[in-house]
């Protein structure tokens, strides 16, 4: 059974040891820039599954994973003001199984650059690494994405996606059919978005 | 309930409808008919005042002037609306679409009432009850989003009901139960449905009071329900070549 922790990055470069089953329950970033290290020991599961609210953070969460690790990592993400985010994703040793899966909201008209990179080392076996990025965008809101993949092995299955989206004429006219304002239909159409990651 | 009068409407430049005549009354069932690309869909998206859509002309329901206002307000005037093919709404629920829209008309419900009556429709539509907690439409047939939004719709209880095909993708038992249910709605209620369709079993199941067929952008002939026969029978073309 995996124990419930919270990951708090309070120094300016962290490292964390996991070295058994986990379920993340909270995050909490700094204020100041960041570089945190995340390694996962053979063996282990690391799952995070929240709808998290960022608000000017500058950083790097890297996660290096070993033998046979397990990362599950899907969040819902509302972005506030300026950000810059960057997760990836070492995959250094074999029989690997890596998840990133975001949702993104910018809340106002700052920009956010999240970048998220996925890297399967050379001489490795059976790796497999899935990043999918989803966007939600609203007129001046910003979000730019830079997903990368560094596949360095003959022996892996990597894929990424982004996909960018805007709240679309015939939705939000579905809503309002149902008596639904422009307002409330962007509300819920927004948070359903990003809920939908927690599914 | 609802009069049309001299309605035209159009995309960019393109007019899509013009001088179109109409007038819908409570109790009564109307049947829009006619070839593809007539502008029926049209016709039902223009009354909710569908964005992409210009209009000149009278549009009123109940008396009141409905020609320039907004979606949601036509809607909670009491206009529902199905389309052909109803959006699909990743992430949000049903029960949290349809808890909003009567947070909306300030009609509020609890949740364990909601429960209870969605239950009770669910059982009435024959759907799965479990329909509570999915995503709006998302990964159902198109059957199921029929029947999805008629739930929605009883919730809601309009006054005036516009149904785009609302036959296409429902099994022979679907169409029954769909049938049962807007003629009780309508008994209960005295609402006035205008429905698109062509599908002798719905229109004999609804017993139509008025059909209209619409060719050419506009409405050129008006009957009742043995117009239908003759459509079936023998076509629009025939109609057609009263136009010529």
């Amino acid at each position: 059974m995996s124990k419930e922790e919270e990951i708090i990055i309070s120094k300016t470069h962290e490292n964390i040891y996991i070295n058994k089953d986990v379920t993340i329950t909270k995050w909490v970033f700094p204020k100041h820039s960041f570089s945190c290290n995340i390694f996962l020991d053979d063996n282990v599961c690391f799952t995070s599954k929240q709808l998290l609210n960022i608000a000017g953070i500058n950083g790097t969460i890297q996660f290096y994973s070993n033998k046979k690790t397990t990362l599950k990592l899907q969040l819902g993400i509302i972005f506030k003001g300026k950000n810059c985010l960057e997760i990836r994703n070492i995959l250094a040793k074999n029989n690997s199984n890596s998840v990133i899966k975001i949702h993104a909201w910018q809340e106002d008209e700052e920009e956010t650059i999240l970048k998220t990179e996925g890297v399967i080392a050379e001489n490795t076996k059976a790796n497999n690494f899935l990043e999918e990025i989803k966007v939600l965008n609203d007129k001046n809101h910003k979000i730019t994405c830079i997903p990368n993949l560094v596949v360095s092995s003959n022996e892996a299955s990597a894929n990424h996606n982004v996909t960018i989206k805007t709240f679309t004429e015939e939705e939000i006219f579905f809503m309002n059919t149902k008596g639904i304002s422009q307002k409330k239909a962007q509300e819920i159409i927004k948070e359903g978005f990003l809920n939908s990651m927690l599914q | 309930m609802l009069q049309i009068k001299n309605l035209t409407v159009s995309s960019g430049s393109k007019k899509i409808l013009e001088n179109i005549e109409l007038e819908i009354n409570e109790n009564e069932i109307h049947v829009l008919m006619g070839p593809n690309g007539a502008g029926k869909s049209t016709l039902c998206k223009s009354i909710l005042a569908h964005p992409s859509l210009k209009k000149e002309g009278i549009i009123t329901f109940n008396g009141k002037d409905i020609l320039n206002e907004k979606t949601d307000k036509i809607a909670k005037e009491g206009i529902y609306y199905i389309a052909q093919s109803p959006m699909e709404i990743e992430g949000v629920k049903n029960t949290e679409l349809i808890r909003t829209a009567l947070k909306e008309k300030n009609e509020p419900m609890d949740i364990f009432t909601f429960n209870k009556e969605y239950k009770n429709y669910a059982e009435i539509l024959k759907i799965p009850k479990d329909f509570i907690h999915r995503e709006v439409n998302v990964n159902m047939s198109g059957g199921e989003k029929k029947k999805n939004e008629l739930l929605t719709m009883l919730f809601l209880k309009p006054k005036l009901i516009l149904l785009d095909e609302i036959d296409s993708g429902l099994d022979v038992d679907a169409v029954k139960v769909v049938a049962k249910v807007l003629k009780e709605y309508q008994r209960q209620t005295k609402c006035a449905i205008m429905l698109i369709s062509h599908q002798e079993m719905l229109l004999k199941l609804l017993e139509p009071t008025h059909v209209h067929i619409m060719m050419n952008k506009t409405i050129i002939k008006n009957g009742h329900k043995e117009l239908i026969n003759e459509i079936l029978e023998k076509g629009f073309a025939e109609f057609s070549r009263d136009l010529l």
